[in-house]
Formats: C-alpha cells, structure tokens, sequence
C-alpha cells in the first residue's frame, strides 16, 4: 500500500482502535496494472521489422554464355565459390575452363573458413579495385547459403559480386568432388 | 482541558498522478503500435549483418515458401485497396467494392488471379484450409510478373523485397530472378533478420 505504516506510540491503554478508512481508493494496484501492460506493449513491439538488403541481378542476355561477351578479370582478381548441397562450400581460383576437381577447396561458412578464404585471396590480388567474387550456388544449395554469401560480401567488403550459375566445367568438377553423377540437363 | 490530540497519519502517496502516465503511455503505445496481419504462410528468413529496416510504403512482397511456392504481398495495408483496385480492372477480375475491403486485411495472397474472387470471399476459418497452390512463375505462366508490374504501375518508385525461407532450394530462386530480369526487373531487397552474434 501506498501508506506508510506508523507505529502509534504510547496510548497503550489496552483499547482496540478501529482503523479508519481513507475515502480514497487505494491507486497502487491500478499503477502496477497499467505499468505491466506498458511492459507487455513494448515487449511485443520490438521485434516485427525485418531488415532487408540490397540485391541487384545482372541485365539478361539470352545468347548462351559461350557467346556472351566476357568481361575479361585477371584470375588473381577474382574467387568463384561453389555453394554445394548440405551446407557445403568450395572455392577455386582458377581460369574456368581449367578448373579440376583437385582445385576445389572445401571450406565453411564459418568466420575462420569462407571468410579468411576471401580476405586472403582479396589481400593477395594484383589490382584490388578490381576485386570481384563469383558465386556459384548449385541445385541443390540453398537460399540460407547464398544469403550468407552475400553477407560474407558485406563483411569482407567484397563490392564487386556475381550470382551466376555453373557452367558444364565446374559442374563436373564439384560433382566429381562430392561424389555424385553429373546430372544429365 | 485536555488537549486535542491531533490523529497521525503516516506519510501516504498519491498514486492518482503515477495511473495517470502509467495509462497516458499505454494509450501511446497502444496507439503507436500496429498490429501484425495474420500470415498465410510461415517464412523462416536467412539472418544478415544488414541494419537496414524494410521500408513503410511503396514496397511489394514476394515471399517463397519451402516447397518452392510463391506468394504476393503488400506490407503497407493503406496501399491493398488501391492495387487491388488496380489488378482488377487491369485483368478484369470483377473483384467488388466488398471484396477488395476484404483483400485489405490480407498480408498476403497465394493464389492465382483467376481463384481471387472466390478466395477472397471465403472467411478466415475457410482461408485456414484451402491448400495455397502459390501464384504461377514458370515458362507457360508468368503470372507473379503481372501481380509486380501491376504494383509498379500503380504506385511509382515500387520496390520489389524478396522473403525467402532459409531452407528453399536454390533454383525456385533462381527462378524467380530469372524470369523477373527477362521482364527487366534487376532490383531486388533481400528480407532478412537480424544477426544476433
């Protein structure tokens, strides 16, 4: 209660007083009310805005990407990742058509994997303003992964990317790596 | 003559002022916050460093599910009733002043365009059960297109965010930005959450 309980003193005369009530309604428990709705309100409100990041896709060309014009980036500018099936990752630095299933890193998502793999290789390129990453993310990987890519971008400062798919080369090599038949087209 | 003992009253608070704000700052609150639209279907999203918060307007939502499916939606609930209007008279839906009020309390629509009016009709007990078949996005049908131009059209500036669960494969993505470069639609917001490190 919001009354401070005074002791009365002296007039210990034996006699039962009776406590005489205040005409006012006690607010205490109104307050408390009113407070823990407070509470539960901005609780609830906090969290329900999701946040959103930028994603841009490259203009369509409908010639296949044999005849395309290549944009031509030194191979030391550039790493491709290859998002594989169960949260795999592998990663190659190499001209596309050589790439072999011995050039395939696998690595993992994690700070200590993808990541230093790209800080490496971008703290080793020889024209770093030409710095891009191509990511590759196969059939069978999934949103989740290519997300975390493009975060690791983010982290890594990567502004130069690519979502592309993978070509006829690649695609035999990671699954030679994984070990599992090339899907017929 | 005995002095009158005046009666001590212990030191009491009043607590009328504290309800005061207690209630003035609930009313805020209360006033302040909107409420979330039921959602049709549940969407885990990857997390991102990002701290990007998704716009209040001028946005629209494409959400794909696990099994591949995709769904339209506008976040912004003042604008449904004008896009709704819209994709009606643009595909001739026959779609009432009745049911686009009622299109407005929906987050999100995972039907074709010509089930709407029926969808549209049903109560929320019923809309629970129908099996969504998504809107089409494939080589015979590109429909999601249409819903997403039709927003553009409507509302200028629109920008187009992307929600996808964490676990859909890869290619019903690849999809979905394949087809909407064709039609010239390059720009995306990926929806995600916040990482907690």
């Amino acid at each position: 209660m919001a009354e401070v309980q005074v002791k009365e003193s002296g007039g210990g005369d034996g006699k039962v007083r009776v406590k005489k009530k205040s005409g006012k309604p006690d607010m205490t428990p109104m307050v408390d009310l009113g407070f823990l709705l407070i509470t539960f309100f901005i609780y609830t409100t906090t969290f329900s805005k999701p946040n959103i990041m930028g994603f841009a896709t490259p203009k369509k060309d409908d010639k296949p990407p044999e005849e395309q014009e290549q944009v031509d980036i030194k191979v030391s500018n550039t790493i491709t990742i290859i998002l594989g099936e169960d949260d795999r990752v592998f990663w190659y630095q190499k001209p596309l058509k050589e790439v072999t299933v011995d050039d395939l890193h696998e690595t993992d998502y994690s700070a200590e994997g993808i990541r230093a793999a790209i800080l490496l290789k971008k703290s080793q390129a020889l024209t770093p303003e030409n710095w891009t990453v191509i990511i590759k993310p196969s059939d069978e990987s999934t949103w989740k992964n290519t997300v975390d890519i493009l975060d690791e971008m983010a982290i890594t400062d990567s502004e130069k990317k690519a979502v592309v798919d993978l070509q006829k080369v690649e695609k035999e090599a990671y699954y030679t790596k994984i070990g599992k038949p090339v899907p017929t087209e | 003559m005995a002095a009158v003992k005046p009666k001590r009253h212990g030191p009491a608070m009043d607590m009328t002022a504290m309800c005061d704000v207690a209630f003035l700052l609930l009313t805020f609150f209360i006033m302040a916050s909107s409420f979330k639209s039921e959602e049709t279907v549940s969407v885990n999203t990857p997390s991102s460093i990002s701290d990007e918060l998704i716009p209040e307007t001028d946005i629209c939502m494409v959400t794909i599910d696990q099994n591949g499916k995709y769904y339209f939606g506008v976040p912004d609930p003042s604008q449904r009733d004008d896009f709704a209007k819209a994709l009606s008279d643009e595909y001739n839906l026959g779609l009432s002043d009745q049911e686009i009020i009622k299109f407005t309390s929906l987050a999100e629509v995972g039907v074709p365009m010509k089930q709407l009016k029926g969808y549209v009709d049903l109560n929320e007990a019923q809309r629970a059960k129908v099996e969504l078949e998504g809107i089409p996005l494939d080589s015979t049908n590109l429909e999601l297109i249409d819903w997403v131009k039709t927003f553009g059209a409507t509302f200028s500036g629109a920008k187009i965010a992307v929600r996808g669960d964490g676990a859909t494969p890869y290619p019903s993505l690849k999809n979905l930005f394949d087809e909407f470069g064709k039609a010239d639609l390059n720009k995306f917001q990926l929806i995600t959450k916040t990482e907690k490190e």
